[in-house]
């Protein structure tokens, strides 16, 4: 229960986010099992059935995690596996060029609220900011922790 | 005119084949050195060897003077990134897709790709004009 300032509790139980997650490959497995470890619902979407052996039994069997097989650039896929009313979707399958398109597939047609793609190319970080989806870049993050552990 | 073409393959040459035929000034962007030196010796000496999904290999080819930018690769997602980098850096003027799944034609018009050839369309309308005055004999 959330407590507010003036020390009355939250009228409403705080609503769990819903999480899409795109490739259950070694990051997006990662991701899943955080989010869902810190009380999300993670819905994990990969073409490749085997790739959900990596996720841990108790999450799956908490149905914290839930995992569905389909292509993550194709509408149908991502409805059928519940995708069209969760809170955000990342994109983190190791193709860029699948990551961006299912990601501007969820945002602009779907409408969901937050996209966050993972984006290998730095030059390409404007281009889909402008374009109203998030990036995650891995040699960015890199780069600042490097300069973090210098300073 | 200039015109990029992104692939090699079948569609990719017989595109340059024709533009070139027609006047234009073109420039084929392939992945595989084979395929590249294979469309390098048949079109003669134009063919950057590079990832047409990239700026870099984009910028190569002078992405930036093109009036018309074409790709032609196997896979939707790569087209599909190659044209939204042709159009929103370089600012191609016209950018064409070809495309597999006739579920991506509407997205990739609504993400700002000018033109969608989809070629599973194509060859169903083709087998279904074909095949139509058959059934009708059958009749």
């Amino acid at each position: 229960m959330i407590q507010t300032s003036d020390g009355n509790s939250n009228s409403g139980v705080q609503r769990l986010k819903r999480i899409a997650v795109i490739g259950c490959g070694s990051l997006g497995s990662q991701i899943a099992i955080e989010l869902s470890s810190s009380g999300n619902i993670v819905i994990v979407i990969d073409k490749d059935p085997k790739s959900f052996l990596s996720l841990p039994s108790h999450l799956l069997d908490a149905s914290r995690v839930v995992t569905a097989i389909g292509d993550g650039t194709q509408e149908v896929s991502l409805r059928q596996a519940g995708v069209q009313d969760v809170d955000l979707l990342i994109a983190a399958t190791s193709r860029e060029s699948v990551n961006l398109m299912s990601g501007q597939l969820a945002r602009h047609v779907m409408r969901i609220p937050v996209v966050v793609c993972l984006v290998k190319d730095s030059h390409l970080l404007s281009i889909y900011e402008n374009l109203g989806i998030k990036t995650i870049n891995p040699d960015g993050l890199l780069m600042e922790a490097i300069k973090e552990g210098l300073d | 005119m200039y015109a990029i073409i992104v692939g090699c393959g079948t569609t990719g040459i017989k595109i340059a084949e024709w533009l070139m035929a027609s006047g234009a000034e073109i420039t084929l962007i392939e992945k595989f050195t084979e395929k590249q030196r294979f469309a390098d010796n048949l079109l003669g000496s134009v063919v950057v060897l590079g990832d047409g999904t990239t700026i870099d290999t984009q910028n190569t080819a002078g992405a930036r003077r093109a009036d018309l930018f074409i790709a032609t690769l196997s896979s939707d997602e790569d087209n599909m990134l190659a044209c939204q980098i042709a159009k929103h850096y370089f600012e191609v003027n016209r950018t064409i897709a070809i495309s597999g799944n006739p579920d991506n034609a509407n997205l990739f018009r609504l993400l700002g790709i000018d033109i969608v050839v989809d070629v599973t369309d194509l060859i169903t309308e083709k087998i279904q004009s074909l095949v139509a005055p058959m059934l009708v004999e059958d009749l």
